[in-house]
């Protein structure tokens, strides 16, 4: 086969035990990989209804269909699982040298099942899997662990996919490390992981990827990092995603004080390009990516000297604005920690500001030694600790938001800024409204990553104030877009640089693979592993309500900025919803109708 | 007889304030100055943005830049008249992260 390896890696941690299984042509056609692949084996081997936390859960990886190839930003892999955090769909990528390693040890999956008796790290050597004791990783953080495998295995070839202390304590949003930096982030992999027992996979592959037509994926490869090098990309580079925080506190959707503000009165001093000018120590790249988005900030001097990290925007909004704290070298080591400990900075951040406002109201305990209130950098940092280690308050805010405001009560899910559990992003939906549609109706819970229904607000394609019917269109074909990239391991930040998506991509997947794909195949299978997802989670107990979004959100308008007064009440979400329904043809109440299921071969397969 | 004035300021935001090395500039402009026009006059004061944000072959932005007004709506016609006061934005194509 070409492009994948035509095999899956079953792992069963119970039993200490694995097998391979063939993925048929049809099925790798009509998922593509990554996170389609990924879904679809989730979708396969998960019982319904298993508690995320206990052994019955499943987690898989799945690489992209270019992941061992010259295809450039194409080596992000797919983390599927139930989320902890949100009991639905967990759904996570990260850039990495792991899916390019995990492809020449010769699979295009790994299936996890069941939970070890101790701790172990699983050693994928080409096609001989080792269960390896992991009592003495147990403990340590991310980027250690990373090391320390490799260290012990004496390769530095080895790749390595991580969780730190956060994933051994089950905090519910814990990532995956992976490349000293990169993470598969959000929705709780980690947790997961940690409930598993397992610390690490391991990963060493010395075979090759082959593909069907050398020169022309060659030439394709060629021709896509001179657009990843060009104006496209540009903005990725100098100063990197944190330059939006300007811009969004311009157009007031940058979310500040758990979103009771949307722009800041003085935003230069936590701003991407002062963060910039005095913390840049270098830009990377991430595995086979020409573009190098990846902006390490380091701090020299101060409490904080020597921490050290790459920041995106949404870090900073997260641990800056949200938190109301404008003290980058505390946002550096709070983001550090973050990747260290093995924690989503989003969900840590929103969850934060959560706590801060709950603490000023004094529905929260005073913890010992740690003032948490906004603007409290120290407190921050101090409590990142404690959240990881479950001790003090970070009992609690382990959980996320939602949890966290449900043990609280006393009103305070009123503030927690999640949906499906899952916190937001830092765009404020009030003065973006198909992006509002967007983040309620999303598969994994409130993400502009699979929805990117912000890109027709913010570039003007529409009123991004006003909420009418054909957004559900629109919301859709972004969704669609998104989880196709997703999909065949392709970075979002790529997607400048193909004029036309689908037929690019379409001859790029025909030259890797030899097999005569079409645009509308592409379109098809975007939209198939759309549903599949909507499936999964309707099969976990989804009912309407659950695509929403906080109510502090559509009961307060915008309070400053450009869109001063706008508000999103609860029956201008409604239409959205249901026009997003129709467009997706499904049912009334959000399901996905059987003749939707027929046309996209997804027919009885709902539990 | 002097052609009658308007003031428009145009703030720059990533590249482009990296290219004026300026947060914002106030512009003199005929009273009937459009977006098109304010970008010609923008390209004279900076030449340097000519290319990176300023397409100088159409007067409009350059691919992946937007042309924003008050901070509301993205400017798509750029033979639109600006009225006094109004404020520019010369903003990249925003990117999550």
């Amino acid at each position: 086969m070409n492009g994948y390896t035509g095999k899956a890696l079953i792992i069963d941690l119970t039993e200490r035990k694995s097998e391979e299984i063939e993925l048929s042509q049809s099925m790798l056609r009509a998922y593509l990989g990554g996170s389609g692949l990924a879904v679809r084996l989730l979708y396969d081997h998960l019982a319904p209804g298993v508690d995320p936390l206990e052994p019955g859960n499943v987690i898989v990886f799945a690489c992209g269909v270019f992941a061992g190839t010259i295809v450039p930003a194409a080596a992000k892999h797919s983390v599927a699982t139930k989320s902890p955090l949100t009991g639905m769909l967990g759904d996570a990528m990260a850039g990495s040298f792991f899916s390019h390693t995990l492809k020449r040890a010769g699979y295009d999956a790994v299936v996890i099942l069941g939970r070890a008796d101790t701790p172990v790290y699983v050693f994928i050597d080409d096609h001989t899997v080792y269960f390896r004791d992991a009592r003495a990783l147990w403990g340590q953080e991310c980027f250690a662990t990373e090391e320390a495998i490799r260290e012990e295995l004496g390769d530095e070839a080895v790749r390595v996919s991580a969780i730190g202390t956060a994933g051994e304590n089950l905090v519910r949003f814990a990532c995956i490390g992976n490349d000293r930096g990169r993470q598969a982030g959000r929705t709780g992999p980690g947790a997961v992981m940690g409930s598993k027992n397992l610390k690490a996979i391991a990963v060493r592959g010395s075979g090759a990827v082959a593909v069907a037509d050398n020169d022309a994926v060659y030439q394709t490869s060629c021709d896509l990092i001179t657009q990843a090098q060009g104006p496209a990309t540009g903005k990725y580079r100098e100063p990197g995603t944190v330059g939006n925080v300007l811009t969004l506190n311009r157009l007031g959707v940058l979310p500040v004080r758990n979103f009771q503000r949307t722009a800041l009165d003085e935003a230069e001093g936590i701003s991407g390009e002062t963060l910039h000018r005095r913390h840049h120590e270098k830009t990377v790249a991430c595995a086979a990516c020409p573009i190098a988005c990846e902006q390490v900030m380091k701090v020299a001097e101060g409490s904080h000297a020597g921490a050290r990290v790459s920041v995106d925007y949404e870090t900073l909004f997260a641990l800056g604005p949200c938190c109301d704290v404008d003290d980058l070298p505390a946002v550096i080591r709070a983001a550090e920690l973050c990747d260290t400990l093995g924690m989503d900075t989003l969900s840590t951040g929103v969850t934060l500001a959560w706590a801060m406002e709950a603490a000023e109201r004094g529905l929260l305990p005073p913890d010992d030694g740690v003032d948490l209130r906004f603007g409290n950098a120290d407190a921050m940092v101090a409590m990142i600790l404690k959240i990881a280690r479950r001790e003090g308050l970070g009992e609690i805010l382990a959980e996320g938001s939602r949890l966290a405001a449900q043990e609280v009560g006393k009103d305070s899910d009123y503030f927690a800024i999640h949906s499906k559990g899952l916190e937001l992003p830092g765009y404020d939906p009030r003065g973006m409204k198909t992006y509002a549609l967007g983040l309620a109706v999303g598969t994994r819970g409130g993400c502009h990553n699979r929805s990117l229904a912000y890109e027709p607000d913010l570039k003007g394609k529409v009123d991004r104030f006003k909420a009418e019917k054909g957004r559900g269109q629109i919301a859709m074909a972004q969704e669609d877009v998104a989880v196709l990239l997703d999909s065949l391991g392709i970075c979002k930040f790529m997607r400048g640089c193909f004029t036309d998506l689908h037929e690019e991509g379409a001859r790029l997947y025909s030259q890797a693979t030899g097999w005569d794909v079409s645009a509308q195949e592409l379109v098809e299978a975007g939209e198939r592993i759309s549903n599949l997802k909507k499936m999964f989670n309707v099969r976990e107990g989804w009912t309407r309500e659950l695509d929403s979004l906080p109510p502090r959100l559509m009961q307060e308008p915008i309070p400053d900025g450009p869109g001063k007064g706008v508000s999103l009440p609860p029956a201008e979400l409604e239409l959205l919803v249901s026009d997003y329904y129709e467009a997706r043809g499904w049912t009334a109440e959000g399901e996905v109708a059987p003749a939707t299921q027929d046309r996209l071969g997804l027919s009885g397969q709902t539990a | 007889m002097s052609k009658r004035i308007k003031q428009l300021v145009t703030e720059f935001f990533g590249p482009a304030r990296e290219i004026t090395g300026v947060a914002e500039v106030e512009l003199d402009l005929e009273t009937t100055a459009s977006a098109r026009d304010l970008l010609r006059a923008l390209a004279a004061s900076y030449p340097a943005l000519k290319g990176p944000i300023i397409d100088p072959e159409g007067w409009s932005t350059a691919p992946y830049i937007l042309m924003n007004l008050d901070g509301r709506e993205t400017i798509q016609n750029y033979d639109l008249e600006l009225q006094p006061g109004a404020r520019v934005l010369l903003m990249s194509a925003l990117a999550g992260g």
